[in-house]
């Protein structure tokens, strides 16, 4: 917490930080690390540095962190957002180029993070602004009916339809989610789960992080919305009391 | 068209013996960079910033800042 000064009238509300001892702990920890990392030459030295660069983003998110004010968190989110931008653009410059100038299949990676980051993006926009039904909804129609059309792109037959048949299930959930929600989002989390049972092998190899991260992750996050519900943070309009 | 938002907060600083940018960011908390951006214009603060900074000169929030360029001395939109 900031340290209240005279004359402070936020008592530091608007930029607080971590304790020096706090931070003291936290560095010696992670230099210990990096340390005993390095020595022993493991890979994990890697991911040591990656955190480095990613921890304080990342705890800020979480709001365990709050050392910017407004302006320069508004700053931050902008940056993000054109680093965003441009990392997109050369995934999808890539995709196209590779899939549709070069006619082939485009790189398992960049479909990858293309796909993921826009899932990301989608469903942080509906959790932020809309309720926990309605987001949980949207997921499952997005979900559904991407994975509808990828297995259409098999062509008509027998084994497309079986095939599809867990997509359209996720679908009809997802519409009769507005009348039973809850039901829907338990329906919704088993086939999440089944997925997971039926598509997902331990240990996990980077080229098999589809699945996971592209159906059954956003399946058990939709279920679970709905099946949270909403708690009046944006049904119905309050009236104002009468005077 | 967006609206614009002017503010004066140059001139309460200089009305309360030029307190400087560093002084005003520590009463309300904040950077002085954002204190900068505000007086240039270049950002609306939130309305609890907004309040803060009033308080600190001791005026109202419209008279520090105010809708659509009125008497303001920077503006952004």
């Amino acid at each position: 917490m900031g340290r209240r000064e005279a004359g402070d009238i936020t008592g530091g509300a608007l930029m607080r930080t971590p304790s020096v001892r706090t931070l003291i702990i936290a560095a010696v920890v992670y230099a210990a690390i990096v340390v005993v990392l390095a020595i022993t030459v493991h890979q994990g030295f890697y991911l040591a540095l990656i955190a480095l660069a990613f921890a304080r983003p990342v705890l800020r998110e979480a709001r365990v962190l709050a050392d910017r004010d407004e302006w320069q968190s508004l700053v931050s989110y902008r940056s993000s957002h054109i680093g965003f931008l441009a990392a997109m653009l050369i995934a999808g410059l890539i995709f196209m180029w590779t899939g549709i100038v070069e006619g082939g299949e485009p790189p398992y990676e960049v479909s990858l993070i293309l796909l993921t980051s826009l899932f990301i993006k989608f469903a942080a926009l509906q959790l932020m602004g809309r309720t926990r039904e309605r987001a949980g909804r949207a997921i499952a129609w997005l979900i559904g009916a991407g994975w509808v059309l990828f297995a259409a792109a098999y062509g008509p037959s027998l084994g497309t339809l079986i095939g599809a048949s867990p997509f359209i299930a996720v679908l009809i959930c997802a519409y009769l989610s507005r009348r039973w929600p809850r039901i829907a989002g338990i329906v919704i989390t088993a086939i999440g789960i089944g997925t997971l049972i039926a598509f997902v092998d331990l240990p996990l190899e980077y080229d098999r992080l589809a699945v996971p991260f592209l159906l059954s992750f956003p399946l058990l996050l939709s279920g679970a919305l709905l099946v949270m519900g909403d708690r009046g943070d944006e049904g119905e309009e309050e009236q104002p009391a009468a005077v | 068209m967006r609206e614009r938002v002017s503010n004066k907060v140059r001139t309460l600083r200089f009305l309360r013996g030029e307190m400087t940018q560093e002084e005003l960011a520590k009463k309300v908390g904040v950077a002085r960079q954002t204190i900068i951006a505000i007086e240039k214009g270049k950002y609306n603060p939130s309305v609890a910033l907004a309040i803060k900074i009033a308080r600190v000169f001791g005026v109202g929030v419209e008279e520090a800042f105010s809708l659509n360029g009125d008497d303001g001395e920077a503006r952004s939109g």
